[in-house]
């Protein structure tokens, strides 16, 4: 009579186990980039050097969770924003100089979604892609189809 | 099951009796469910109608001045442009290595009330509308370097005009003005398809032929006015080319290009410029409308909750004398549950019957109204979701009615119970 | 019940036993040790204004329910029923006829007659077996009442004479047990009084309802099998 509850209940521990282990892996969050580490590090000591406006090319292909706010670049119908830019800081439009290449993110998504307000900052996650370009039109730069937008607590 | 059959014929019967007073209490609620509906389709029709008018362009340039401002005159036409922007300045950030198309726009004129924008063959290729949708033509071609126009699909069919016909333009932008270019007639050469926008709206023609007409507006009588309406007549770039625009739309090579190629304009040294993305003042201008629409919604949901009171008070100005009928009622044999369901479903079908007929008004309404207003306004009155909203405020407003309803249902039940089966009158 | 051991018969229609009623409890309105109605009775009680008749018939109704002892209908102790209960068993065997307004002024004559039929199962049954369908024999009633042709009639627009005889139609139909009547002819002329009272005791008769009617009216005593003064059933003993 003991045997069959302990079984029952490590088959069931396990399942529980289990169950855990995969809702985690799904809905593990994607790991948290800053903007700094969007630009490549500096290559010598001396304090002159200009850093580079370049992309990191190491972060091609990954998925991360990037915060930042919003310029709308496209709406539809409905007003719901379906392309935007993703700037480390507001004001990006005004206030001070606009941010390198390196430090702006061209988003599109599949479901526009709501903007709240343009001082609201976001979370955007998805997988970064660099685009390389060499022209004299345009650098290269950082764009992400986002898979998820949730607004950023302070 | 018998508790029900009774109750609701005698509700009905009921209200039959009262004609007038229910009537009157219907049309109250129906009139401010039209209200909270119409607001409701409208503002969703504009919402739409605006937020297509533009989509694929990076920035939008203008003179110095708010960016809400420059989007509502130069893609609206709402307001007045009150500056320019030069030509150089327009060629300049048109040879501007990220920029891959541009369109000139030249506003200030007039063919009976409907606006005329001066640009040039680019606006055909490169403006978008609604979801990156490019503007078509219903019926012949764009304009060419003659005197030519093309018209939008509700400017033609309010002016009549069809291609091949001549029209003549004038200065200003009221409907009727006293300086008519009358020696200089343009031909229609095309019309467009429509696209629930603004742009149905206006008279398109070249900027040269824009200009050319200008050239010969002063009558001979009067000194030559140093800068009429801003279509100066001094110091021209090129040949052929305004000296003067009102603004111009940018398209980039690279979307990402924008804000760097926004900061260059805005600190333009040698003209004072605003350069705005689209999107952005578009939300901003929401942002602003946002509060006014929530204001009238909320004054479209006291005007109901108006209603409902007028109507509880009907009901309740009747409790007394209905007295001796909750006393019949008891005697033969309805429970005070009955009374009480009695009340409530009268309270019930009344909102219904006023919301109801809330929503045949607003469509009748509407319907009448959907012509002259997108005459006036370019927007197009096809409801989004009708179902929806409509099935929502019905549910909403026979609930409250039968929330209401419960008030005097509730005291009408004490009474019975009080009473029993004599009241002494 | 207090009764004659040799008395055998049917049940009473209606009896009341220690039966107590007061507004107040140290004020006791109704004082009735025992009241016992047989079927087929037709019975008086007669009263000034006032002096807890229509208290008495509520309780009979059970509208009230007694302080103390109990009212029984057809052998059911109604305080015994819960009041939904109470409401279905007066619908089952009780017809009422107050002494004025009667009718629902928005239901046409004959919606008023059928509205017990619509609150009873049993007397819809019974009206449907007597005469095929309950609209037939609201109509009959009516005819026997004198009102062959006021079926669609609307309520409000007929003479108060008119109206009580609706309302006894009413009272009638699907044949209950045991008809009430509150001073129902206080409202008519001398001249209607007996001729409306001796139509209502042929109705009753003929589907064997007892009657029980509350009057002031002494002439109306001869055409009762019973009469009860009512300060027999007060607490006040004069």
């Amino acid at each position: 009579m003991t045997i069959a509850p302990a079984l029952s209940l490590r088959i069931a521990a396990l399942a529980v186990l289990l169950a855990i282990a995969l809702s985690g892996a799904r809905a593990q969050d994607a790991p948290k980039l800053t903007w700094e580490e969007m630009v490549p590090a500096k290559t010598s000591d001396d304090p002159l050097a200009v850093t580079s406006s370049a992309p990191v090319p190491a972060l091609d292909g990954r998925t991360v969770q990037l915060p930042g706010f919003i310029v709308p670049l496209e709406s539809d119908e409905g007003g719901l924003i379906s392309e935007f830019l993703l700037v480390p800081y507001f004001g990006a439009c005004i206030h001070v100089p606009p941010p390198p290449p390196n430090q702006l993110v061209y988003v599109t998504l599949e479901e526009p979604f709501n903007l709240v307000s343009l001082q609201q900052p976001y979370w955007i996650e998805g997988t970064l892609q660099v685009e390389e370009y060499s022209s004299e039109v345009a650098d290269s730069h950082y764009t992400m189809r986002a898979d998820r937008i949730s607004k950023y607590n302070y | 099951m018998r508790a029900r059959f009774p109750i609701a014929r005698l509700a009905l019967r009921s209200i039959a009796s009262r004609r007038i007073s229910a009537a009157l209490t219907c049309c109250a609620v129906a009139l401010s469910v039209l209200l909270v509906l119409g607001v409701q389709e409208m503002r969703e029709s504009a919402r739409q109608s605006f937020a297509s008018t533009i989509s694929g362009t990076d920035l939008l340039v203008g003179p110095r001045t708010s960016g809400v401002n420059l989007l509502l005159y130069a893609v609206f036409r709402i307001g007045q442009p009150t500056n320019n922007v030069s030509w150089q300045s327009y060629e300049r950030f048109t040879a501007a290595p990220d920029v891959e198309w541009s369109i000139p726009l030249s506003l200030g004129d007039s063919y009976r009330g409907h606006a005329v924008v001066g640009t040039t063959d680019a606006y055909f290729r490169h403006f978008r509308y609604g979801r990156d949708r490019r503007l078509e033509l219903a019926a012949g071609r764009a304009f060419g370097e003659g005197p030519e126009a093309v018209l939008g699909a509700t400017a033609a069919r309010e002016l009549g005009h069809e291609t091949g016909d001549d029209i003549v333009i004038a200065h200003g932008l009221g409907a009727t003005s006293f300086l008519k270019h009358d020696r200089h007639p343009v031909t229609v050469t095309g019309i467009l398809a429509p696209t629930g926008t603004v742009a149905d709206r206006a008279v398109y023609v070249s900027l040269a032929t824009l200009d050319s007409i200008h050239e010969t507006a002063t009558p001979s009588f009067a000194p030559a006015p140093a800068d009429d309406h801003g279509h100066g007549h001094d110091g021209h770039a090129e040949p052929g080319a305004p000296a003067e625009i009102t603004a111009f739309l940018l398209g980039l090579e690279s979307r990402v290009q924008v804000l760097r190629l926004q900061r260059t304009i805005n600190e333009y040294e040698r003209e004072p410029l605003t350069a705005v993305i689209p999107a952005v003042a578009l939300f901003e201008l929401w942002s602003v409308i946002g509060v006014a629409e929530k204001a009238l919604l909320a004054v479209g949901a006291l005007a109901v909750l108006t209603g409902l009171v007028g109507m509880l008070v009907a009901i309740l100005g009747t409790l007394n004398e209905r007295r001796r009928e909750m006393a019949i009622l008891r005697s033969v044999g309805a429970r005070p549950r009955q009374i009480f369901l009695l009340l409530v479903s009268e309270a019930g079908l009344l909102a219904v019957a006023g919301a109801l007929l809330g929503v045949v008004l607003k469509t009748a309404v509407l319907g009448a109204l959907a012509s002259p207003i997108q005459a006036r306004t370019g927007i197009l009155l096809e409801s989004v979701r009708p179902a929806m909203a409509e099935a929502v405020v019905v549910a909403v407003v026979t609930a409250a009615g039968l929330l209401l309803g419960a008030l005097p249902a509730w005291r009408a039940y004490r009474n019975s119970l009080a009473d029993g089966m004599t009241i002494r009158l | 019940m207090m009764h004659d051991a040799t008395q055998i018969g049917p049940p009473p229609v209606l009896a009341a036993t220690g039966l107590r009623f007061g507004w107040q409890p140290s004020v006791p309105l109704l004082d009735i040790p025992a009241l016992a109605i047989a079927p087929g009775e037709k019975v008086l009680i007669r009263g000034a204004s006032g002096s807890g008749k229509s208290t008495l018939l509520n309780l009979f109704a059970g509208i009230l329910t007694p302080t103390a002892g109990t009212v029984s209908l057809l052998g059911t102790d109604l305080s015994a029923l819960r009041g939904a209960e109470r409401d279905g068993f007066r619908a089952e065997h009780l017809g009422i006829i107050f002494q004025l307004f009667n009718l629902l002024p928005y239901l046409p004559v004959l919606d008023n007659v059928l509205l017990p039929c619509r609150f009873s199962a049993r007397r819809l049954a019974r009206a449907r077996a007597s005469d095929g369908s309950e609209e037939a024999a609201a109509q009959r009633l009516l005819a026997e009442l004198g009102l062959p042709d006021a079926a669609f009639a609307s309520a409000a627009r007929l003479s108060i004479g008119q109206q009580q005889r609706v309302a006894a139609a009413r009272a009638l139909i699907g044949n209950p047990e045991l008809v009430i009547a509150d001073e129902p002819t206080s409202a008519l002329d001398e001249d209607s009084r007996a001729a409306f009272l001796a139509l209502l005791q042929e109705e009753c008769k003929r589907v064997d309802a007892t009657l029980i009617m509350v009057s002031h009216e002494r002439s109306l005593e001869p055409l009762f099998d019973r009469v009860i003064p009512m300060r027999e059933l007060t607490g006040c003993r004069p």
